[in-house]
């Protein structure tokens, strides 16, 4: 028998079954691609609220030590939430409500990650810091969903005395040593790493050609 | 619109199983060469559908990779600036960049020589670790997005376990 480039070379009658196959590939990207349509302030925009989509509300419990309580600007106040009966997540994004109002110690808090304290799994019991920024009576909104449509969603007052604080950011440093060194690496690695297998190429699998 | 996601994880599955398989199949190879060597034995078999598991994820990785970055520069939520900014994303870039080379290289010399690439110790070494390489490379990268996303990754517990700092 006449063996063609490889012992295994591809037969042209299985041109069909590639074509197949990568037409397969390209419908579950198109099918994931129309899914982020489905949802575009879900990621990054911190937008969305978990209800949106986890419709079913009323099984999954939420509670919180507290649901009224006074604050005065600057100083932190610390809540205890408990989510039940199935919740995977707790979330306090800062586009619900007046969240963005507040400094949040911890957004999002997973079943069973380190911040839940709950050992049990479809339980969290975590302790969130909040710290007023400006004044007013604010809602502190939390969520807690679980992986189907379940999803429940807590509002927490807040009366909030005291003068407003500004959280300016300071943009990053652009101008550190690390930058420099990462912008010569740029070219230097991708550079090294071309010639190292470039060498490879040529000793060691020109040879087997 | 947040496309990034779309175009990143599928490839990551397939460079991640393409590397687990090397790794595996490079042990193999030298405790049974002689049976991988002769045609028709199961072991040959299994190692014809390995080798084109790993040509065809190469394929899919490098074209994968490419769509990744153009996808990730397109982030509305991170301007080149940003990207710059942040350690994270440096190194997701600089390796990304290494990566497709490396895939980009697997492509050529695979296609080039066909089933051969893993006749001799050096060639089969050194093919089989940069598929290893690449597949490494390519977690590690995709974890940072997952950290950059989510604030935590599951590769976090196994590099602390090993006492290794994130970028």
């Amino acid at each position: 028998m006449k063996l063609e480039k490889g012992a295994y070379g591809m037969k042209r009658n299985q041109l069909t079954k590639v074509v197949i196959a990568i037409g397969f590939l390209l419908l579950l990207v198109a099918t994931a691609a129309s899914s982020v349509r489905a949802t575009p302030g879900y990621s990054g925009g911190d937008v969305g609220e978990c209800g949106d989509c986890h419709e079913t509300s009323g099984t999954l419990t939420l509670a919180a030590n507290s649901t009224s309580l006074d604050a005065t600007t600057g100083d932190a106040f610390t809540l205890s939430l408990d989510a039940g009966n199935g919740a995977q997540w707790i979330a306090v994004l800062a586009g619900w409500a007046d969240n963005s109002q507040f400094s949040i110690s911890q957004k999002t808090i997973e079943d069973g990650s380190t911040n839940d304290t709950n050992a049990a799994s479809g339980a969290i019991s975590a302790e969130i810091t909040f710290t007023p920024l400006s004044p007013g009576t604010l809602t502190i909104r939390v969520w807690t969903a679980a992986g189907g449509d379940l999803g429940t969603s807590l509002d927490i007052t807040v009366t909030v005395t005291g003068q407003s604080i500004s959280t300016t950011t300071p943009p990053p440093d652009t101008q550190g040593e690390l930058l420099w060194t990462w912008r010569i690496m740029m070219i230097v690695l991708p550079v090294s790493v071309g010639v190292i297998l470039l060498i490879f190429g040529v000793t060691v699998f020109k040879r087997r050609s | 619109m947040a496309l990034h996601p779309v175009f990143v994880h599928f490839h990551t599955g397939i460079l991640a199983a393409a590397a687990a398989l090397a790794l595996i199949s490079l042990i193999l190879r030298f405790l049974f060469r002689d049976n991988i060597r002769t045609p028709g034995t199961r072991l040959a078999r299994l190692f014809h559908y390995i080798d084109v598991f790993i040509f065809i994820g190469s394929i899919i990785g490098f074209i994968g990779l490419i769509a990744g970055m153009i996808t990730g520069f397109m982030e509305p939520d991170y301007s080149l600036a940003t990207l710059e900014a942040l350690p994270a994303m440096r190194f997701k870039i600089l390796w990304s960049i290494v990566c497709v080379e490396i895939y980009l290289f697997l492509m050529v010399v695979r296609a080039r020589l066909g089933d051969r690439v893993w006749v001799g110790t050096a060639s089969s070494l050194i093919y089989g670790i940069l598929v290893i390489v690449g597949g490494v490379l390519i977690i590690i990268i995709a974890a940072l997005g997952g950290i950059a996303v989510y604030g935590e990754s599951i590769l976090s517990p196994i590099l602390d376990w090993l006492g290794l700092p994130w970028p």
